[in-house]
């Protein structure tokens, strides 16, 4: 892990969907809309509860779930909400395949994008098991949270963080924010509210899930690619809020099918040889019983 | 284990990038036919090879234009050989990240298009236009060494493309480790189907009992590594985009073009056809099997790069 990086910690449990965080970092990046005629037109609703985004992309940074749990009875409900945004994976599977270089850890342990040096491959975009990184087609390069490094060199904190009115957002050093989550936990368990815990990080945490669809399944804090700088605390199974239970680098796949390519090659070789080495048997039977 | 990333499609599957991929590996597999020929064969193979020669660095620069073209402005491909003095993370002068396949995917190409350089120039004097390059041009093109070194890096270049999009996280691309083993097979596949199409053209009777062989053959270990391939993404749940959803284009492409055209087509008609004997074999046949065969294998690209686009949730 970054020696003293810095991060975030999204605590779900106190997300009321406001969406402050969205337009700071749509303001303070200065990213356009993602569909200028659609909103202008007012043809871009989602459909989908409150969500305006729909999901992260090269112009939306951060992105808002809501997550409807109403039983049929509709007696019992409850309201997930989540701000997503780049998790600054300390195995980073967008920087670990990148061609150029373009993707870079910077000296606070964040995932950041070198535009000049992107060739827009859009490998990264294939490689990262949370869909995050996108393709933008205005610039022929990719683009993704990048914990608002100008702000950080300035000695700010994130935009999103700093505009939070719940502190569901929490910017710091990876290793203090780990110590806030495990005491939320704990809060939260004390409570009732068994269902907490940490995704990110293993931070020893173990419950039960209380209300929704997965009422009396078992949850447990999980450590995800060698830890998530930006990590959450949630309630439900991390499908449920649109994230994998087990992301994989894609890195895991290069030696296997590289060698089995290998021995695919053998194959072909020997194939190939074996028909010149054939035919020229029969031309010589040909030639004897001419 | 099934890919249950939430993963974006990196655009991948479009024309540019099929084509660039078909390309690249029906250079690959005409490679490797003429270093076949050159090191196994009798003197008319190595003129078939000879007349070969023409088409692997054109077409090696074609795949690098059109990769060129998707990037969408040319002078970044340089980034790709050569670290950008802004890339802060990377030293030295020459680009290469260990764990990006796209890297080593770079350099093989560069040095498979420089092993094309040779037999290119060498083609001009097989098909009968006289030439002021050296003997040695002639001799290196045809010698074994050479022959089995840029065979390797043919085949390699063959692969590259598989390994890369196995190497993602990506649903059916990533789902087994057979990709780069299916490209190699279907870019040999296609190197013998041009050179069917060669030899028929130059009446190369020798030559085309060897590539009914060879076909056959190569049709054969495709099917078995489609079957594996198949029965792979069937075990873990998620063949159903290229094999499945009959109503897109993905699966009748993937069932009529790859395992209709490519495997069965060249199967059925040289095992059914007449025997293989050298004086038997008709020409005009192989050249229609050789262009049927590289439409099956066009169809395997594309339907493999939009197999990724079916199942990717947004």
């Amino acid at each position: 892990m970054t020696v003293n990086a810095k991060g975030m910690f999204v605590d779900t449990t106190l997300c009321t969907g406001c969406k402050a965080c969205q337009v700071a970092c749509k303001q303070w990046n200065e990213l356009p809309m993602e569909d200028e005629a659609a909103v202008r037109g007012h043809t871009a609703f989602t459909g989908d509860s409150y969500d305006n985004t729909g999901r992260l992309s090269a112009t939306n940074w951060r992105h808002v779930k809501f997550v409807e749990q109403i039983s049929e009875d509709r007696a019992d409900a409850r309201w997930l909400m989540m701000s997503d945004s780049c998790k600054h994976c300390e195995q980073a599977g967008c920087l670990e395949v990148c061609p150029t270089g373009a993707l870079y850890r910077t000296q606070y342990g964040s995932v950041d994008i070198h535009q000049d040096v992107c060739i827009g491959c859009r490998y990264c975009v294939g490689a990262c098991p949370f869909g995050v990184i996108e393709y933008n087609g205005r610039t022929g390069r990719v683009n993704k949270c990048i914990l608002c490094q100008d702000r950080l060199e300035a000695g700010e904190g994130t935009a999103c963080a700093k505009s939070c009115p719940t502190a569901s957002l929490t910017y710091g050093k990876v290793d203090d924010l780990k110590a806030i989550a495990a005491a939320r936990v704990k809060e939260l368990h004390a409570q009732g509210k068994t269902d907490a815990y940490v995704y990110g990080w293993d931070l020893g945490n173990k419950g039960v899930i209380t209300q929704g669809p997965n009422k009396g399944q078992a949850v447990a804090d999980m450590e995800v690619v060698g830890g998530l700088n930006v990590f959450y605390l949630l309630l439900d199974k991390p499908s449920v809020y649109g994230l994998p239970s087990a992301p994989q680098l894609p890195q895991r796949n290069m030696a296997p099918s590289a060698g089995v390519a290998l021995i695919s090659a053998a194959v072909l070789g020997v194939t190939g040889l074996a028909a010149f080495r054939r035919r020229r048997m029969e031309s010589a039977s040909a030639a004897r019983s001419s | 284990m099934p890919i249950t990333n939430y993963v974006l499609e990196p655009g991948w599957a479009n024309w540019i990038v099929t084509l660039e991929m078909f390309i690249a590996g029906v250079a690959a597999g005409i490679f490797f036919f003429m270093a076949l020929a050159n090191i196994a064969g009798n003197a008319e193979d190595r003129d078939v090879a000879g007349r070969l020669g023409f088409l692997p660095g054109p077409l090696v620069v074609l795949a690098a234009l059109l990769l060129t073209l998707d990037l969408g402005q040319p002078l970044r491909f340089l980034n790709l050989l050569f670290t950008s003095p802004f890339a802060t993370e990377r030293s030295g002068p020459l680009m290469f990240n260990p764990n990006s396949p796209m890297n080593y995917g770079t350099d093989i190409l560069v040095v498979f298009g420089l092993f094309c350089i040779l037999p290119f120039f060498d083609a001009f004097r097989h098909v009968g236009r006289r030439s002021s390059l050296p003997e040695t041009v002639h001799r290196l093109s045809h010698n074994g060494l050479y022959n089995a070194v840029g065979g390797l890096f043919a085949l390699a270049t063959g692969a590259y493309s598989g390994v890369l999009i196995n190497t993602t996280n990506q649903p059916v691309w990533a789902d087994t480790y057979v990709v780069g083993g299916l490209y190699v097979v279907f870019s040999a596949l296609s190197g013998f189907a041009v050179a069917g199409i060669v030899a028929d053209r130059a009446r190369a009777r020798s030559t085309a009992g060897a590539v009914r062989t060879g076909l056959m053959a190569i049709a054969v270990v495709a099917g078995v590594m489609v079957a594996i391939f198949v029965g792979n993404l069937v075990a873990l749940g998620s063949a159903q985009p290229l094999i499945g959803a009959l109503t897109a284009l993905t699966a009748p492409i993937f069932w009529v073009g790859v395992v209709g055209l490519a495997i069965l087509y060249p199967i059925v008609v040289i095992a059914t056809g007449p025997r293989l004997r050298v004086a038997q074999v008709s020409a005009s046949g192989l050249a229609v099997v050789g262009t049927v065969v590289l439409i099956g294998v066009l169809a395997f690209r594309w339907s493999l790069l939009h197999s990724a686009l079916a199942a990717v949730a947004r």
